[in-house]
């Protein structure tokens, strides 16, 4: 996904005055807009269990899932929407039907379920592939790490390749959907990481388009804003993110 | 949204459709921003209307464009608005026969069905239900088993129907939701009892003693829903019809329980429902007679109309026990509503008495010209049978019919009119002249060729038995000379019997082209044995008609010594089946084929129509047409050899192809080639 598609969506510069400019630029900086997440994997991994676990914070019992569960998950202030695709065999071959405009994907294993790591890692591979995701983040789900006879995450990842990924963001994370572990720290992972792409293409449009003095006053002008607005929230650490880069910006020496 | 499109409609004036110029590749183009996100519902809502509406008109989908269509609305899946996830259950059932893998939204709608919103439930079920196959079905059957028994009524109803629409796919499974079906049929709500009984009938219907059961236990229970009263009468009175049961069985004593219900349409149903039973007896009868004679006045149109129409229908059978109600049609004859003012005197034409004849035929004349063809007909066929009933009456209904043929209508009514008018004649002797003259009448101005020659067959057989045939000659004459080919050869064939029937015919009075006509059938007969002629002209002739016609024309234009020579008259080349026209002259759209003039015959008055050919005499034999040209060329060129007992003319007919050329000053400069002569 390109910078003008993130900003394109919400200004268009030549005829917007400049305040609106301003609040195109923060609407896609902390805007209102939904990520994007695919949840993957085979059949019986667990996904929808983890969609619900991560929408409504319970568990809730499902039914193999024939087609799709799409929910709108609020998470650390930001709405992400979840596409929860089913993994049969017979429903695999769909995935591909909604890989446009996916931010990320979590790919979710059975890690209990030695025999079939195998295929998880093929279907892994397959989807990896596919152009349109090559942008997308991927969060790896060791899943079901309850169950007495689990792999570590060390030993799914490499059995699904992951060491081996080029140009790829990638992190695994121990979870287990009906306990409910692992779940917060990943998505404090994803949170980050969404934010640190965030920053890169927020400064490069800042610089490429803004003296000085007005990339100073807009950098502040964020600060302000969002500690307003997240001070209780456990996102602060972005801010940080967000200063150190103001200084740089400012002060390049 | 709608609101928007009747600004529209305003704005152009003329309240045109703002769908009306949809491409289907356009829209198609502009669903791809159901991949966009945010999803903006109003936009994607406009553009599933657009969808749905070209599918609806027939447009043909391709079932890969359909597919990338459907799995694009899938992703409206994501939104929340209310309206917009209705559409895509709408879509998703135009859509379920022509996509591929539409058991994607599967888990979707099971989760819509099952969730907390109600306005989703009912409908997520219906589209469940048509993206579901029997294998899948049983996959969703603990859902569904749910729903039938759900407290809310839309869910059950929706859940009771799309059961009955699978009952034909996969029997074996809804048959097991029986038991959900019984519960529901218990239901408060009157739609989700009419829904569950017509479930229960449906699952059992094959089985008669389980229907019978079924019946004996309603029937005692009582059922809340009248819908549901309607059905059970219905099926009672299906069991009794096949049963040939009695009607002191307690099936006939429930229909007619039902008479007594509160509810009107109840009691209509019950009333209809005994009246339509074979072999009713009077006193059976009467209770249902009495309910439906007391609809007739009732304030409500439709009770009215339900009521006057079951009467007009058993009229025929049960003339007696409808003459009870005459007094309430009577009032109906001049009902605001003019279906019911037929109805009331077409069925009192049936049921009532002679003398009242006349003032029915005069009120109902009165609006007649307002009431739609249809029931002209139903009023024509009413008189039709009174025709049968009282023959004395014909002069006034063969007034009334002619009135009526000479208004506007369409080909079935005039059909009608005409049938009507020829049974008359038939079992009536009296009423054969004036029968005759309408029709006579009639075909002056006729736009229906089956209707003209039918008639002027029956001129032909009639016609020459009436005390004065010549009359009737100058009506067929007229369409020897002004109709279509098919009405000619009609109108010729009907004057050749006359002349056969009557030899003394006086055509003093005929123009000089009938005389001509009428002395080459004097000379025919004169020329002939008696006997021969009555089989070359009742019985077929073996010369084409137009032919003979034409030999005749010139023989008595030019009178020779000789007498008329029959073998100067070209033979028919398909030997025509007179017989057979006579006998079914109706099946008209092959009359025009049977009795146009051979080729021959053509070419013989086309020939003649050159004054340099006038003295080559007879003409022997035509030739094929030969193409000289291709097919596909700028102009086209045949040849066709005359062949002349001493000459030959050679034929060459030149057809332009072109529409935007005109061909001039064409000459034929025939070459001979040297053929050696091997004579």
């Amino acid at each position: 996904m390109n910078t003008k598609n993130r900003l394109g969506t919400n200004i268009s510069p030549c005829v917007c005055p400049v305040g609106n400019f301003f609040s195109g630029l923060f609407a896609s900086l902390f805007g209102t807009r939904e990520m994007r997440i695919l949840i993957l994997g085979l059949d019986g991994a667990g996904k929808t269990t983890i969609l619900y676990r991560l929408q409504v914070g319970e568990v809730v019992t499902t039914i193999p899932t024939i087609g799709f569960n799409v929910e709108t998950v609020t998470c650390k202030n930001l709405k992400f929407q979840v596409w929860d695709l089913g993994g049969q065999t017979s429903i695999r071959p769909y995935w591909r039907c909604y890989y446009s405009n996916t931010d990320a994907v979590i790919y979710v294993v059975d890690s209990s379920d030695r025999d079939r790591m195998g295929i998880s890692k093929s279907e892994l591979v397959a989807m990896l592939e596919e152009e349109e995701l090559k942008k997308a983040i991927l969060v790896v789900f060791a899943n079901k790490q309850d169950m007495e006879q689990a792999m570590t995450p060390t030993e799914v990842a490499s059995a699904l390749g992951l060491p081996a990924l080029k140009d790829r963001k990638w992190q695994i994370f121990k979870t287990s959907a009906t306990k409910g572990t692992g779940l917060e720290e990943a998505m404090d992972w994803y949170v980050l990481q969404y934010y640190t792409i965030k920053k890169k293409i927020t400064s490069k449009c800042i610089n490429n388009k803004l003296n000085k003095k007005k990339k100073t006053q807009i950098w502040l002008n964020i600060c302000c804003i969002e500690r307003n607005k997240l001070q209780k929230d456990n996102v602060c650490f972005y801010l940080d993110h967000v200063f150190e880069h103001v200084i740089c910006s400012i002060y390049p020496e | 949204m709608i609101k928007k499109f009747d600004k529209k409609d305003e704005e152009s004036g003329s309240g045109s459709n703002p769908f009306q110029h949809l491409e289907k590749s356009a829209v198609l183009q502009e669903a791809r921003i159901f991949n966009e996100t945010p999803i903006n519902p109003r936009r994607c809502l406009h553009i599933l209307t657009k969808i749905i509406y070209l599918l609806n008109q027939g447009e043909h989908f391709g079932t890969t464009e359909a597919t990338e269509a459907f799995f694009a609305m899938t992703r409206l899946f994501q939104s929340n608005d209310q309206t917009l996830r209705r559409m895509c259950y709408l879509t998703i059932k135009e859509m379920a026969n022509i996509s591929e893998d539409v058991i994607i939204v599967t888990s979707s709608l099971t989760k819509d069905m099952t969730g907390k919103e109600d306005v989703y439930r009912g409908p997520a079920i219906r589209a469940l239900c048509r993206i579901t196959d029997t294998t899948m079905l049983q996959a969703i059957e603990r859902y569904m088993k749910q729903a039938i028994v759900d407290k809310v009524p839309s869910v059950s109803s929706s859940a009771l129907v799309s059961s009955l629409h699978m009952v034909k796919m996969s029997y074996d499974v809804v048959k097991r939701w029986v038991n959900e079906a019984q519960e529901a049929a218990s239901s408060d709500n009157i739609m989700v009892q009419y829904h569950a009984l017509g479930l229960l009938y449906h699952l059992r219907k094959n089985d008669r003693l389980a229907v019978t059961k079924m019946l004996n236990k309603f029937t005692k229970s009582g059922l809340k829903s009248p819908f549901a009263y309607c059905m059970l009468i219905r099926i009672a009175s299906k069991l009794l019809d096949e049963t040939e049961a009695g009607h002191d069985s307690p099936l006939f004593d429930f229909i007619e329980s039902c008479l007594r219900n509160k509810n009107e349409m109840v009691v209509y149903e019950a009333a209809s429902a005994i009246v339509h039973m074979p072999n009713c007896t009077a006193r059976e009868l009467a209770p249902a007679v009495s309910v439906l004679q007391l609809f007739c006045s009732s304030p409500k149109a439709a009770l009215r109309y339900a009521a006057v129409r079951t009467l007009n229908k058993v009229a025929m059978k049960h003339p007696s026990a409808v003459t009870a109600c005459n007094l309430d049609l009577e009032n109906l004859i001049t009902d605001s509503n003019r279906s019911i003012a037929t109805l009331a005197i077409t069925t009192l034409l049936k049921t009532g008495s002679e003398s009242s004849v006349d003032r029915l035929m005069k009120q109902i004349s009165s609006f007649v010209s307002e009431i739609s063809d249809e029931f002209k007909v139903v009023v024509v066929q009413a008189i039709s049978a009174l025709c049968q009933k009282y023959p004395r009456k014909h002069s006034v209904m063969m007034n009334f019919l002619s009135n009526m043929l000479r208004d506007d209508g369409g080909f079935d009514y005039k059909r009608a009119i005409v049938d009507c008018i020829i049974s008359i004649i038939e079992e009536n002797p009296e009423s054969k002249e004036t029968g005759l003259a309408h029709l006579c009448e009639f075909i002056e101005d006729c736009e229906h060729t089956v209707l003209a020659t039918k008639i002027l067959h029956l001129l032909g057989k009639e016609g020459p038995r009436t005390p004065q045939p010549s009359k009737y000659i100058r009506f067929i004459f007229n369409r020897v000379v002004l109709e279509s080919e098919a009405v000619r050869a009609a109108a010729v064939s009907a004057l050749a019997k006359f002349g056969a029937q009557n030899d003394d015919l006086c055509f003093a009075f005929l123009d000089d082209e009938v005389r001509d006509r009428a002395t080459f059938y004097m000379n025919v007969l004169q020329q002939k044995q008696k006997a021969l002629n009555a089989a070359y002209i009742f019985n077929g002739l073996s010369v084409s008609i137009p032919g003979l016609e034409k030999s005749l024309h010139q023989y008595t234009l030019d009178p020779s010594e000789k007498p008329f020579d029959m073998k100067s008259v070209p033979l028919a080349t398909t030997p025509i089946t007179e017989q057979k026209t006579e006998i079914a002259p109706v099946a008209t759209s092959k009359l025009p084929e049977k009795l146009a003039p051979s080729r021959q015959d053509i070419y013989q008055e086309q020939l003649a129509a050159v004054p340099e050919f006038q003295g080559l005499g007879p003409l022997f034999k035509s030739s094929e047409p030969v193409q000289l040209t291709e097919a596909e060329t700028e102009y086209v060129v045949r040849c066709i050899k005359h062949t002349f007992a001493r000459h030959m003319v050679f034929q060459f007919d030149c057809t332009n192809t072109l529409n935007d050329q005109l061909l001039q000053k064409l000459t034929a400069s025939p070459t001979v080639s040297p053929v050696p002569a091997t004579l």
